[in-house]
């Protein structure tokens, strides 16, 4: 979305101390280390920082409630592809996480630095790297926490101005990477057959017969960002075997700007957009900065590594059985009646990690 | 014949310019003609659908076959280039002129063996 702006950490300061979160996971196994990311107590949509939280009038809730399961569990052995504009490759924040690329405009494994790529706004340069730190920024001492740090990352830069074949030829790639997962922050509103084909072909009969997972935000509204119903528009993400996610924000309701309809499977933090920096999601920007930036595109990937955790807990699970737990552990949030557990507005509710997480262990 | 038959493909979508269509799904989804400065690529003719969404239709198209016995035969009949297999029965076409592509793949796109055929789009990817 538009609101965005770069940051410098060092001038982020804030009365927090230590970093810890209140969560209350029991641990079975050896824990990780502890979450050393200097952001990660200002990372709301991913834990609950109580003196971050009532500074900034954060709703309880308003997080994916990963309890002790981030430092058991990182996405390790799960290949995740990013389709996606851009990628700032040297991010030390990134450092020894992409493991492949490949880019339609220069038909190989090269990437156009974001500083050369073809876009409308210049703040639209970092998306990819946005994205992608979301997805997954290491675990260490540097900028922001990811859900899935020890994931294998695959980047697939698209062109702003694509043709039918290009996009089958990036999920191609991604097939060819061997992703488990792709996420894609983006859509055209007008998904040809072909696309549409390939996608669900992916969804169906990838990983082995399991089916990939493949992610797509429902997106941010009309031209004054309030959401509109996607039902009847020809929407990636209203593909059915895709995994389509909305945002939901600090209230811990559905972000205004986000788009619903039909075929809206969860949602996820995305930020509040019209608010305070600190209400939008903290990830990666360009030239080794973090940045705050808000929409679907981001509530997607925290889906997209959400999945990669459950993929790690237990390999087996097809793309049926991830939906079907993602959905089925969801949070009813919101002031929308739910029937039959989805309404239009909210899917099936906000994604809750450790709930997934335990039910994704439970089938093993 | 053959060019007979192409000659007046053209001189149907030159006389029908503003209400174009593509078959999607089975439905006739239409198009309208838009002049634009957006792309300064003269390899293609930009439509807006009926969402608002524009897309750009260049001399490359993609057809579905269900059976592919009839590719030559199809070949001929439209004058139509192979350019490559994407995937198992998918493939990439090329008419001789743009102007041909819209008309061609919905011609394609009702014959029993074909699934699906519609215009290799160029269409702007939306960031969320």
């Amino acid at each position: 979305m538009k609101k965005l702006s770069l940051i410098a950490l060092s001038l982020f300061v804030l009365g927090c101390g230590g970093g810890g979160s209140s969560e209350d996971g029991k641990d079975t196994i050896v824990l990780k280390s502890k979450i050393a990311d200097p952001s990660y107590e200002y990372q709301w949509y991913l834990h609950r920082n109580d003196t971050f939280y009532s500074a900034n009038n954060i709703n309880y809730n308003a997080h994916i409630h990963p309890k002790d399961y981030f430092r058991k569990y990182r996405g390790k052995g799960i290949k995740i592809a990013i389709i996606d504009n851009s990628l700032d490759i040297s991010h030390y924040d990134l450092a020894g996480a992409i493991k492949g690329t490949y880019s339609v405009l220069t038909k190989s494994s090269s990437l156009v630095n974001p500083y050369n790529i073809d876009v409308l706004d210049e703040q639209d340069r970092s998306h990819g790297t946005n994205v992608t730190g979301v997805v997954g920024a290491r675990a260490n001492d540097d900028e922001i926490y990811s859900i899935a740090s020890e994931s294998s990352l695959y980047f697939l830069q698209y062109s702003e101005n694509m043709s039918e074949l290009e996009t089958i030829e990036l999920f191609k790639k991604a097939k060819e990477f061997g992703a488990d997962i792709i996420n894609c922050s983006w859509g055209t509103y007008d998904v040809s057959e072909s696309v549409k084909e390939y996608i669900q072909d992916l969804a169906t009969n990838g990983r082995d017969g399991k089916g990939v997972l493949v992610v797509f935000p429902t997106g941010n509204g009309d031209e004054q960002n309030i959401g509109i119903d996607v039902s009847d528009i020809n929407d990636e993400s209203m593909i059915k075997e895709v995994i389509s996610v909305g945002a939901s924000d600090t209230r811990n309701q559905k972000a205004s700007y986000s788009n619903y309809g039909q075929n809206l499977d969860v949602l996820a933090p995305g930020g509040d957009f019209d608010s305070e920096l600190e209400k939008d999601i903290l990830t990666l920007g360009l030239d080794n900065s973090s940045m705050y930036n808000s929409g679907t595109s981001f509530s997607a990937p925290i889906v997209s590594a959400t999945l990669a955790l459950m993929l790690e807990v237990n390999p087996n699970l097809t793309r049926v059985q991830a939906e079907d737990i993602l959905k089925s552990t969801a949070d009813k949030i919101g002031n929308f009646s739910y029937e039959n557990g989805r309404n239009n507005f909210y899917g099936y509710g906000k994604i809750n990690l450790s709930k997934a997480l335990k039910k994704s262990l439970d089938l093993r | 014949m053959k060019y007979l038959y192409l000659s007046a493909l053209m001189i149907a979508s030159t006389g029908c310019a503003n209400e174009s269509y593509y078959i999607n799904e089975g439905k006739k989804e239409p198009l309208t003609f838009i002049q634009t400065k957006e792309r300064s690529n003269s390899n293609l003719d930009m439509y807006k659908t009926k969402n608002g969404i524009k897309v750009g239709v260049s001399d490359s198209l993609l057809v579905k076959f269900y059976d592919t016995k009839n590719l030559e035969l199809y070949i001929k009949k439209y004058n139509i280039l192979h350019v490559k297999k994407v995937l198992p029965n998918l493939y990439e076409f090329k008419v001789m002129d743009k102007s041909l592509t819209l008309d061609v793949a919905n011609e394609l796109s009702v014959q029993k063996d074909v699934k699906y055929a519609h215009p290799n789009f160029v269409k702007k990817v939306r960031k969320r």
